[in-house]
């Protein structure tokens, strides 16, 4: 569904649940893809997700339209993601988050059993959290830098040179044994 | 691992999403989503309690302060001092309780401590500059003859 057309619908005065409905259908995939690939567990992103519809709930009626619903709903997702592994990190106290979520990795049975993939997906997890972020979301979902700075709220050339950076990592990751 | 696997770039590496989502996820994702903003919905709004604990203490603190400044405002002040007493007393009105009071002088010497009168209080009295006309005064008063 296209933007206008979701605006469009906003302004047929559907009721809230009906908009919500739409949301919902709309970007369930997208912030499921995006959520999964920074908390790795599958129940935790389904937790995270819960959450990301039910602020979109909660504040649907204030989205007053300055961004687009798209940036808007994405940055809740973000900012929810990150605050999930924030707070994990909290309640690990002598175990490194990483290392947990390799291991997860490893072992998730939900994980396509491609071994470069595994190995991808590893050295991703090297990156810290919001440069993992900004990898997805210009790697996986292939979004403009002009896209990613709304979302992350940064400026574009640090986003280009963060995901340089992180490029460099991971391919440094992936050649070594 | 061989050498081809060594050199493993970014880019090309195949991009698909490696995370399998389970059967019938999403299906169920957005009834999952309604129930909890349902249950978000349905809380009660806060009922405002009294601690009742906090209430019975915070009563007895009170009427401990009070007690405790009803019976400082009672309280008595201390005894004044007999000397700041008297110096409130105007000599005329001493003089005149004096008169009254027939007390003898014998009564009133009586009450001082003359054990420890020194040679030099003596001195002191006998240097009392009392001019002639007090002194024939006080010699009538008392009935002593300057003879």
């Amino acid at each position: 569904m296209q933007e206008a057309e979701l605006v469009s619908l906003r302004k047929q005065e559907l009721k809230k649940n009906d908009r919500f409905a739409l949301l919902v259908e709309e970007y369930k995939t997208k912030i499921y893809s995006i959520v999964r690939k920074m908390v790795i567990n599958h129940h935790d992103a389904d937790d995270v997700v819960q959450e990301v519809f039910i602020k979109v709930w909660t504040n649907l009626d204030k989205f007053k339209g300055n961004s687009d619903l798209f940036t808007w709903i994405y940055r809740i997702a973000t900012n929810e993601s990150l605050q999930f592994l924030r707070k994990k990190r909290k309640h690990l106290w002598f175990q490194d988050l990483n290392s947990l979520l390799t291991d997860q990795v490893k072992s998730d049975s939900y994980l396509d059993g491609d071994e470069v993939q595994k190995k991808l997906q590893q050295a991703i997890l090297q990156l810290p959290d919001k440069q993992r972020m900004v990898f997805h979301l210009k790697y996986y979902e292939e979004l403009k830098y002009e896209q990613i700075a709304k979302i992350t709220d940064s400026s574009i050339g640090s986003l280009k040179a963060s995901y340089h950076h992180a490029t460099k990592k991971i391919e440094k990751y992936l050649q070594s044994d | 691992m061989n050498k081809d696997q060594k050199h493993i770039l970014l880019k090309n590496i195949p991009k698909k999403d490696p995370y399998q989502v389970p059967k019938e996820y999403f299906d169920s994702l957005p009834g999952r989503i309604n129930q909890r903003i349902e249950s978000l919905n349905m809380k009660p709004d806060p009922i405002l309690t009294f601690n009742w604990k906090l209430v019975g203490f915070a009563s007895a603190a009170s009427i401990a302060l009070l007690v405790a400044l009803l019976i400082g405002l009672q309280q008595e002040p201390g005894d004044a001092v007999p000397e700041d007493l008297l110096a409130d007393v105007s000599t005329a009105d001493l003089i005149v309780y004096l008169e009254s009071s027939e007390i003898e002088t014998h009564e009133i010497m009586e009450t001082l401590d003359a054990v420890n009168w020194s040679q030099a209080d003596s001195v002191h009295l006998m240097d009392a500059q009392l001019n002639k006309e007090d002194l024939d005064l006080l010699y009538m008063r008392y009935g002593v003859s300057t003879d």
